[in-house]
């Protein structure tokens, strides 16, 4: 199974990604300058070496992220980018994109927690490579409601 | 047992802790460690494995269970400051259970995260005056705390029944 998904505040945009054994994730696109991933769990190939442990790879320029689980077990790595960086988000997101998450508040925000957060992404999950898409990344954005 | 390791990556402060057993504590983040200048920082929290269980403090400060999550699970939501109380989140199972917390690099010595990283003074200027250079912290964070799933209430270890008495110590205490 692989899969990768966004979370968003007004600093940081951060995309969760999960492979299993032999799976691909590819993005399809790349920045013209470098940004960090970090690997927390198992093991993965990527940039024809493998990465173990709790540990950051940095994407070079104009890299298209490519990344294989290795080893048995699944593998998490977070992809970590500034939401309030224009250089690297006019080369991500849309406009309304950038303005939704610079300012995008939930109304509970100050409660603290929604009534009924999610507490487990696992069933969305499918087998097989996945390539993440600007296209998937809008609509990430338009929906979440950080619940 | 709770290991932490911290990386300041180009941009951001990762901050991670892993524990081993069922009713370890995984994060504690109490008032005291709640930095005023903090209150509208945002954390993106993540759980890469295990069952972690919340608890947050009501109003009289008594811990209450909140929901228990199950890896994977990425969200947002405000860490210091505002409407945020004490929380607490417990290894609900027997496995390893992990967390971690991302935050805008220039946060990294701030509130809970002063309070809880161990980068030597070093570190400090490498990540303030080069801020693009990955920092390892490299004393990493080691912490063993257990609390009860029902209650949060930290686990006491029971005392072992001593059957020796005072008399058979014969201690000379002097005069």
């Amino acid at each position: 199974m692989a899969y990768a998904r966004l979370v968003f505040n007004t600093q940081t945009l951060a995309i969760m990604n999960m492979v299993d054994p032999g799976e691909t994730i590819n993005y399809d696109w790349s920045l013209d300058e470098d940004y960090s991933v970090v690997l927390v769990e198992g093991s993965v190939t990527v940039g024809g070496n493998t990465l173990t442990g709790v540990n950051e790879y940095r994407v070079q320029p104009d890299e298209q992220l490519s990344v294989t689980g290795a080893g048995s077990t699944r593998s998490y790595f977070i992809s970590l980018f500034r939401a309030d960086d224009d250089s690297a988000m006019d080369q991500m997101v849309s406009e309304a994109s950038k303005t939704r998450m610079r300012t995008f508040a939930p109304t509970w925000i100050d409660d603290g927690w929604p009534d009924n957060p999610v507490t487990t992404w696992e069933p969305e999950f499918t087998s097989g490579n996945h390539t993440y898409t600007k296209a998937i990344m809008e609509t990430q954005i338009a929906n979440s409601e950080w619940d | 047992m709770r290991k932490a390791k911290m990386i300041a990556t180009k941009d951001h402060f990762f901050f991670y802790l892993t524990t081993p057993d069922k009713n370890d504590e995984i994060i504690n983040i109490t008032q005291d460690n709640i930095d005023p200048k903090d209150a509208n920082t945002n954390v993106l929290t993540f759980f890469s494995s295990g069952n972690n269980r919340r608890f947050y403090k009501d109003g009289n400060g008594n811990w209450q269970k909140h929901l228990d999550f199950v890896a994977p699970l990425m969200f947002a939501r405000k860490a210091f400051g505002g409407g945020v109380t004490p929380m607490c989140f417990v290894n609900n199972d027997d496995s390893k259970s992990s967390l971690g917390q991302v935050i805008a690099r220039e946060h990294y010595d701030t509130g809970f995260y002063a309070d809880n990283n161990n980068a030597s003074d070093g570190e400090k200027e490498t990540m303030e005056n080069n801020p693009n250079q990955t920092v390892v912290i490299s004393e990493q964070c080691s912490v063993s705390e257990k609390r009860n799933l029902e209650t949060c209430e930290i686990i006491i270890p029971e005392a072992v029944p001593n059957p020796i008495t005072e008399e058979d110590l014969n201690i000379d205490w002097g005069e």
